[in-house]
């Protein structure tokens, strides 16, 4: 009797352990296929990515990648654990240059120098996207889409009022009261759902009013985020919110998400909204004629600005994992990716998807990719006037600060300056740490 | 309520109508709520910009089939389901056992294990994803839905012991040791005597311990990585469109998430009141 | 307070008579149904627990390698202001949720018990909310406090205009009470649903007795209902306190901590620590408050019960 009921105890104890034993395929990385984790801003544009880049490079060679979809939302902190405890796939999704170089300098990633010389990276890329993928002059990631800010703003309604796209802050000002005084929201923003929300604003803000030539050399030790431009950029922004511009004031920005911002703009309560060329996809979904809207480049927001300039961002970067068993097949993949101008403009067409940054010209668009699409492409390339988008050149704890501590100066807890001190005091610890990324130097 | 003390003896029809009158008001705060959420789950979601509260304009019924169909929402049932099970009878039976052990059996050190529990209770789970995803692939749990279900036994057990512990110390001795005297095993005791007489206990236990496992997400989405293993909470976060939630298609897929567990709980809420006559105490 | 009304128990432990088997072997079986408790929680929670002990003291940032550096993170911790605005909304947070939902489930529970017409009715109807997964009732709540088609402006159709334009999720004085009041809408029908079956096992015998003594349904519940239920009633007020310390889901999909903070809480400050700014080392200092906490109030809870004298 006693001996069957210890077996029985022994037997419940051990249910645990036996079940241990169930399965035992282990992680994702210890198949014969290159493994990739994926997000994706619509299922649409999943199915494009499946069709033309994962059958497209399976049907060609003896390599096979193996892609799991994921959120946007939660890629990047699931790849950080996955990386942290060896469970990484063999292509890495970062969502920029600043993340992928947090992988590299843990030594999670290996340098692509050789197989750049392979492919002819270095060639093919834009030289500022390449040397920002750098971390101690060696090629640590591969950024596979790049896009800018602009000013998103409803044809219909400015045709109405009678409005151009402003240029200068004078007439952005004037669009700005006028639309005020009709009840409209003048300027659409907020960081509900998605924090992040809040530098897209401050990038713009601060290339346009501060500019790209002071940016840099902040950027680059040579200036501080203290000095009196920027503290006026940001108070450009205090007074707008005040005024009940931006998003219709303090309360309503923390109310306020992205797809809130362009149904408003689709019907007609809000007049502009500055968002990432990202939103593309979403504007023609949102709006009911998807001719409805179009954007134009961010106006002056200072005398001493040109009107006009393109924040570079790169959205997505890949790198290969040092623990892989694929790092060939991993860099054929990501060549196949960016590799192929025609290729990845085809997907750029069909998704409205930022393409990577390739040297292309305005004849290899294909006939049916979107004209606002194409228009941003030629523009951005054809002009100097580029600036640097926070997520992209700023380093990662500088950038965190900038989006948390934002919040304060929407409410007024904090002053201007006393949220740029703190950003400099941010920037100066990872300056000095050597953990800044290398941006372009302004072209004159 | 006052009043109804002043005049203990005649206020039998006061106390009933006070007794309605407070239920429907909670009805109504619980009800009213869900009926938006069922309102939502059929507009589409330029509508519910416009009109957050309302009746629906147009009634998408359409919604259920392509929230079903966009989130893979019948396999992902499926393995939600089974997740849920596993995790409520193995919490259930492993809390009724530790809880059993730390009233009625001698285990050395008994505050000691309630600090423990509580204290572990206390520790946030999203700290330890890195050591956990290692120990879990070296053990060859990691990408299993086994290995979720360890880990919601683990996380959920605590709170289910403590909780079928706190029935437990209010059961009269006597009876155990009745049995006992009348030579029955510690198993035999605990599975014939105990357990009914704290059924109640047990199954919220486990019915708490499956809803958690069920409606859980950052474990799940750390620990399941192949699509076709991924239990149904994640699906809700799959309707984003870019940096925001479509809430129509959140609503239509909560909705149809929501039903089985709500008939479960009409079909086995039954046993939450039968425990106490069942357990032989009832006269 | 009210343990002299509580009936005579039976089961004071010094009275246990002396069992047949011998010592070892009764210590042997005692440990043997607490081991499978003991081997899951060992392994998933208690062991990685102590290696954020050690993470506390580096500055790992959760890819790199840990370097230690003392007590720098704890030293942070408690000059930090952000650590303190955190503490201070978890002290708010455990009022209300002691407060609020306990009193709605309590009352509900105990007049649940009294009816038999309807009674499952209003049972499943109470507890469904708890059934939504957090991101749907989030998402039902973000609707109605929409400022400008929600509550307030459909009220203000109505003719009561005393709503329209308060932002509850914006407005950084209402946003903590806000998302208490949407994490209650959820957590008050998981309370009733214990308290009902702790209610269950109440001897009716009892409340004849009460009866036949005249008294009425307020007294029955202050007299009878509320000793018996005793242990589940002191076990939720100790869970409250310290799921309020680990409050994080409804804040994270609702506010994600703001605006400006006004809704920040230990684990969302801990889990953006972790996760947004890197700092595993400084988010398992903070974890090590947590459990701190959570300690004290459980070493409170125990002397508490000593003076009182209770056997729970």
């Amino acid at each position: 009797m006693n001996r069957k009921k210890r077996a029985l105890v022994l037997t419940g104890m051990l249910a645990a352990a036996a079940m241990t034993l169930v399965g035992c395929t282990g992680g994702g990385s210890s198949s014969s296929d290159v493994s990739y984790w994926g997000a994706f801003y619509a299922p649409t544009t999943e199915d494009a990515f499946q069709e033309i880049f994962i059958d497209g490079f399976n049907g060609e060679g003896d390599a096979k990648v193996d892609m799991q979809v994921k959120e946007l939302t939660t890629i990047g902190q699931l790849t950080d654990t996955a990386v942290a405890a060896g469970q990484a796939p063999d292509v890495i999704y970062s969502n920029g240059p600043s993340a992928a170089s947090d992988l590299a300098r843990a030594d999670r990633t290996l340098s692509l120098d050789d197989y750049s010389k392979k492919y002819d990276w270095e060639a093919k890329l834009l030289p500022w996207a390449y040397e920002l993928s750098k971390v101690n002059d060696s090629l640590m990631s591969v950024p596979t889409g790049y896009g800018s800010m602009v000013l998103y703003y409803n044809k219909a309604v400015f045709d109405e009022n009678g409005w151009t796209p402003p240029t200068t802050l004078a007439e952005f000002e004037t669009i700005a009261a006028d639309a005020k005084a009709k009840g409209i929201v003048p300027l659409g923003g907020g960081n509900s759902g998605y924090q992040g929300m809040s530098e897209w604003l401050v990038t713009a803000v601060l290339n346009a009013a501060v500019g790209p030539d002071k940016l840099y050399d902040a950027l680059t030790g040579k200036a501080s985020f203290t000095d009196p431009e920027f503290v006026e950029a940001i108070d450009l922004i205090k007074g707008w919110i005040d005024d009940g511009w931006l998003a219709g004031g303090a309360e309503s920005y923390f109310t306020t998400d992205d797809t809130a911002n362009i149904t408003g703009l689709a019907n007609g309560s809000t007049a502009m909204y500055i968002s990432g060329t990202w939103a593309f996809n979403s504007l023609s979904q949102e709006f009911e004629d998807p001719d409805g809207w179009d954007w134009a480049p961010l106006p002056s927001l200072n005398d001493s600005v040109a009107p006009g300039v393109f924040p570079l961002a790169i959205g997505t970067a890949l790198s290969v994992n040092a623990k892989t068993e694929h790092a060939d097949d991993s860099a054929a993949f990501i060549d196949y990716l960016i590799g192929d101008v025609d290729r990845s403009l085809k997907y750029t067409a069909r998704t409205g998807e930022n393409p990577p940054p390739l040297a292309f010209t305005a004849d290899q668009f294909p006939a049916d990719i979107d004209s606002r699409t194409a228009r941003l492409y030629s523009d951005i390339p054809a002009t100097t006037n580029v600036g640097y988008a926070t997520w992209s050149f700023f380093p990662p704890k500088t950038d965190a600060y900038l989006i948390s501590e934002f919040d304060k100066v929407v409410t007024g807890d904090v002053s201007s300056a006393q949220y740029l001190e703190g950003l400099q005091k941010s920037f100066d610890e990872e300056f000095a740490a050597g953990t800044t990324l290398t941006p372009f130097a302004p072209t004159k | 309520m006052t009043t109804v003390l002043k005049r203990p003896r005649a206020p039998f029809r006061m106390s009933r109508v006070l007794t309605w009158a407070i239920l429907g008001i909670l009805a109504i705060y619980a009800l009213a709520p869900l009926v938006v959420f069922a309102f939502n789950s059929l507009k589409s979601s330029r509508e519910i910009a416009v009109n957050p509260m309302g009746i629906p304009q147009e009634w998408n019924w359409s919604n259920f089939a392509d929230a079903w169909s966009q989130a893979r929402m019948g396999q992902a049932l499926l393995n939600s389901g089974i997740i849920a099970i596993f995790a409520a009878a193995g919490v259930a039976l492993i809390a009724s056992m530790a809880a059993y052990a730390m009233t009625r059996l001698e285990l050395p050190g008994k505050g000691g294990w309630i600090l423990w529990l509580l204290v572990s209770t206390s520790l946030p789970i999203q700290l330890f994803l890195v050591p956990l995803v290692s120990w879990w692939s070296f053990l060859g749990l990691y990408n299993e839905r086994i290995g979720l279900v360890i880990i919601y036994w683990a996380v959920y057990s605590p709170f289910a012991t403590l909780l079928i512990r706190s029935f437990l110390i209010s059961l009269p001795d006597e009876y155990l040791e009745a049995a006992r005297i009348d030579g029955a095993g510690e198993i035999r005791l605990f599975f014939r005597i105990v357990l009914p007489m704290v059924w109640p206990g047990v199954l919220t236990a486990a019915l708490v311990a499956g809803l958690q496992a069920y409606n859980e997400f950052m474990l799940a989405v750390t620990f399941i990585q192949d699509r076709d293993a991924q239990p149904v909470a994640l699906s809700l976060y799959s309707f984003q469109q870019g940096f925001t939630t479509d809430y129509s298609m959140v609503s239509a897929a909560g909705l149809i998430m929501a039903l089985p567990v709500i008939i479960v709980f009409v079909l086995a809420q039954r046993k939450f009141i039968e425990g106490y006559a069942s357990g032989g105490l009832a006269n | 307070m009210t343990s002299t009304t509580l009936p005579a128990r039976r089961d004071a432990p010094a009275s246990r008579p002396r069992r047949r088997r011998p010592r070892t072997k009764q210590h042997l079986i005692a440990w043997a149904f607490v081991a499978p408790l003991l081997v899951v929680n060992v392994l998933v929670i208690t062991g990685p627990g102590l290696a954020s002990v050690y993470y506390s003291f580096t500055d790992w940032n959760g890819i790199g390698q840990p370097n230690f550096i003392g007590l720098a993170n704890y030293a942070e911790m408690l000059s930090s202001g952000a650590v303190l605005n955190a503490f201070v909304h978890n002290i708010v947070w455990t009022i209300f949720f002691l407060v609020v939902p306990m009193a709605m489930g309590l009352v509900g529970a105990f007049l649940l018990s009294r009816i038999r017409r309807g009674q499952v009715l209003f049972r499943v109807l109470f507890f469904i909310p708890y059934v939504l997964a957090t991101v749907v009732s989030a998402a039902i709540w973000r609707q109605i406090l929409d400022p400008r088609g929600g509550i307030g402006a459909t009220l203000a159709d109505l003719g009561l205009p005393f709503l329209t334009d308060v932002n509850f999720l914006g407005n950084p004085s209402l946003a903590l009470g806000s998302v208490a009041f949407i994490n209650n809408w959820q957590w008050w029908g998981f309370l009733l649903v214990i308290f009902l079956a702790a209610m269950q096992s109440v001897d009716p015998a009892l409340y004849e007795a009460a009866r036949l003594d005249g008294a009425g349904p307020v007294r029955e519940f202050w007299n009878i209902t509320l000793p018996s239920i005793r242990p589940t009633f002191v076990f939720l007020s100790l869970m409250t306190v310290i799921w309020s310390f680990l409050v994080f889901d409804y804040i994270y999909v609702l506010t994600k901590g703001g605006p400006a903070g006004s809704t920040d809480v230990l684990s969302t400050l801990l889990y953006r620590e972790a996760f947004e700014n890197q700092r595993q080392g400084y988010a398992s200092a903070v974890a090590m408050l947590l459990s701190v906490i959570s300690a004290a109030t459980v070493i409170g809870y125990f002397a508490l019960r000593r003076r009182l004298k209770w056997d729970v």
